[in-house]
Parts: structure tokens; sequence; C-alpha cells
């Protein structure tokens, strides 16, 4: 454990107090059942404090075991973090069924061309292989983030605060790590002790947000808007965009006039 | 090149994030009205087109370019200059409220076309493109002031379609009425 430094010890020691503590709050005002996959991200994050303790005090800090022990947990938390992400795309659309439908579709392809553009941009360093997969995952988790986001605010979708802030932690860690993660690759050698210790502070930091948004209960049932018939959208809205379209038309005009001379 | 990628990605979602956490409403006030009022540009704008066509008549200012003191050429240039900025305004209210309407019928729609969507992301990308160019235009004198008389002709072409959609929207009254307690009720929020 001296490996870690005093310092990075005490941030851990402090991250794993919070995420027991928001767990508990989680369990206590019934956002589990509202939010599972959110939940269980947050379980597996213990979990994977816990697991990396006793692997890191087993075998120390640079043993292999601590090493394997480390990234297998950490495809697990980041595959949790990707259902947290889904989960918050449902809370966020998933009762508008049209928009829905096609949401799922932009929201996994950017995911997806983010992630690949993200290995294809490692130029084949497969000795990062890990390293280079996870900030690809990252990459794609904050992506589909700031897509929902863009989304909603597209179609004058109201998010409401305590998904806002879930949003925005799980954007803004997703962004970290995945800095974290290339300047790792960079500077390995000199930057591991730092890494860790600004990986930390930042899920602290989103911990913490994290307590603030769900300090309240969620509520339990949320009523479906009414929809109209499928009718409308197809009369109307191929009419909106032919009124939209001349509406482009005429700013066209304005630099297809002729100038008279005077 | 990696990890100036991997910056240049996360500066890149921190501002798309910053910029779609904004208050949606803060820059489209043009469309706050909502559908209840969607008839009232065109009809506003009818009643003023006499006016608007008078005043940009090519003839009245050939006529005081050739008889009127210079003062007062460069006055009538000016007040042009302000009706084309009004009419641009206008249109880009005129498109807000119909983009809000095309919004409310989509979010509450049970089944949506992607190519539809698409096609008006297209034609929203490019009006505000193309509304800046010709608002930079006008600022900057590239459009020619004379160059606005044609606008008569634009603002009757407009509002004879416009009169047409309207007529069109309003055998729908039903749907209309429905979309308009929709809108009233506002409860698009999610939990």
């Amino acid at each position: 454990m001296h490996d870690l430094g005093l310092f990075t010890q005490s941030v851990w020691a402090v991250t794993a107090i919070v995420q027991a503590l928001f767990l508990c709050l989680l369990h206590v005002r019934k956002n589990v059942s509202s939010y599972p996959a959110f939940s269980a991200y947050i379980f597996m994050t213990l979990a994977q404090s816990g697991l990396l303790f006793i692997a890191i005090k087993g075998w120390g800090f640079s043993s292999t075991v601590a090493w394997r022990v480390g990234w297998a947990t950490q495809c697990i938390v980041i595959g949790a973090r990707a259902f947290a992400v889904a989960e918050l795309c449902r809370h966020i659309l998933g009762r508008f069924l049209g928009i829905w439908v096609l949401a799922r579709r932009i929201l996994l392809a950017s995911g997806v061309v983010v992630l690949l553009y993200a290995l294809i941009a490692a130029d084949h360093q497969w000795r990062l292989v890990l390293n280079t997969a996870e900030r690809g995952l990252e990459l794609a988790i904050a992506a589909v983030v700031v897509v929902l986001l863009l989304f909603a605010r597209y179609y004058d979708i109201a998010v409401t605060s305590p998904l806002r802030l879930l949003a925005v932690g799980l954007c803004l860690y997703s962004c970290v790590a995945a800095l974290n993660d290339a300047v790792l690759e960079r500077w390995l050698s000199t930057y591991v002790s730092l890494w860790n210790v600004f990986g930390m502070t930042v899920f602290l930091a989103c911990l913490l947000l994290w307590s603030w948004a769900f300090r309240k209960s969620a509520p339990q049932t949320v009523a479906a808007p009414l929809l109209l018939s499928g009718s409308v959208y197809l009369n109307l809205i191929p009419e909106v965009n032919l009124r939209l379209r001349s509406l482009n038309e005429q700013l066209i005009e304005f630099w297809r006039l002729e100038a008279p001379r005077t | 090149m990696s990890t100036l990628f991997i910056l240049a990605a996360v500066i890149t979602l921190l501002v798309l994030l910053f910029w779609a956490l904004r208050s949606p409403r803060r820059d489209n006030q043009a469309g706050a009205a909502g559908l209840e009022s969607i008839e009232e540009p065109a009809r506003q704008h009818a009643t003023y087109f006499g006016v608007i066509r008078q005043v940009m008549s090519q003839e009245d200012f050939e006529f005081l370019a050739a008889r009127g003191p210079g003062r007062l050429v460069r006055r009538a240039h000016k007040e042009r200059q302000r009706i084309a900025l009004l009419y641009l305004a206008n249109l880009r209210a005129d498109f807000q409220r119909l983009l809000r309407v095309a919004g409310v019928i989509t979010v509450l729609s049970p089944e949506i076309a992607a190519s539809h969507e698409f096609e008006r992301l297209r034609l929203t990308i490019r009006f505000f493109w193309r509304y800046q160019t010709v608002l930079l235009g006008l600022y900057a004198g590239l459009l020619l002031l004379p160059q606005l008389g044609g606008l008569s002709q634009m603002v009757s072409e407009l509002a004879f379609r416009m009169e047409s959609a309207m007529k069109e929207l309003g055998e729908r009254a039903a749907v209309a009425a429905e979309l308009a307690s929709t809108l009233n009720r506002r409860g698009l929020d999610a939990t």
C-alpha cells in the first residue's frame, strides 16, 4: 500500500466512504428502483475499490495480480456505466415513442462511430490495447450523453435537474477519464500516481454532484404524455417542412435580386 | 497524434455539453407565443403589405434620388435598411414558430420518419446560416439598398403562400386545438 502514497490513500478512502454513503442515500430515497442500472454502477465502483484494496494490500500495487484485478473490474465498471447511460437515455426520451425509436438509433450509431474512431486513431498500439479500448469507451459514453442532451434541446424536451446532473457527472467523468488515459499513454512512467489521484478526485466530485441530484426521491410513476394519432405527423410535418423550405427560399431571394442602377 | 485527437474530442464534447445545457428558450423568444399565435404573423404582415410595398417602390426611390436632397436620400436608405431588417426578423420569427410546431408534433407522435426530421434539421441549419449571411450583407452594405425594392414582391408572395398554408391548417382545426391544448400543458418534461 505504501507504493500509493499517503495522499492517494486518503483520497481513495474518502471516495470509498462517499460511495457507500451515496449508495445508502439511493436506497433510503428509494431511487434504486427508478435507477437500477445507475445504482448497480455505483455498487460496482465500490466493489472495485474493495477488490483493488485487497489485491494491492496482498500483492502490492505493481503486482500482476493487482493489474489483472484492476483491469477486470474496470471492464465491468465501464460496462455498468454504459448501462447507466442507456438508462439515462430512456428516462429522458423513453416516454416519447417516436423520438425514442429515432434517438436510440442515433445514440447507438454515434457511440459506435466515436468508439471505432478512437480505436483507429490509437495507431494500433497493442501494448496499450486495454488502455486504448477504455479510452474509446469513455469517449463513446461522453459522446452519447452529449448527443442525448442535444437531442432533448432540439426537440425542446425539458430535462429535470437530477437527470441533468446525472448526465453532467457521467459526461464529465468520461471526458476526464479519456483525457487521463491519453496522457497516461504518453507519459506512462512519470504520470501514474498523478493519474490515480486526478481520476479519483474527479470521480469524488461526480459522486458529490450525484448525491446532490438524488437528495430527493424520484417519482415512482410518471404519466405518459398524450400522444397524437400517427396520421397527424404524416399529414402535417411534410407541410411544415415545405413552408420552412419556402422561408429558406425567401432568404436566397435576397441575393438573387438584381441591383437596379440609380 | 492520439493525445491531440483525444484532447480535441474532449474539448469539443465539453463545449457541446455546455451549449446543450443552456436554457433552451433564451434565444427563441420569437417562438414563445406558441401555436395559438401561429396565424398572427401572416395577418400582421398582411396588414402592412401595402405600406411596405409603397416604401419599397423602386419608382419612389428613383424619384427621390433624382430630386431630393442628399440628406433625404440617405435617410430613405436608412429607413429601407431598417425595414429590411424588420422583414428579416419576421422571417426568422415565422421560421422559429414553425420549428416549434413541428417539434411539438414530432415529440407527441408515436411514429416519426427520420427523413423528415433530417430534412428539417438541414433546413434549420441552412436557414440560420443564410440569415446570418444576409444580415451581415445588409450591415456591410454588400446588399445595396435599392435591391430591396424587390422586397415588396417577395413579401406579397410570402403572404400568399402563408395564407394558403393557413387555410389548409385551418381545415385541421381539431388537430390544431389538440396541439394547442398539449402545448399549454407543456408536459414534455422528463423525470
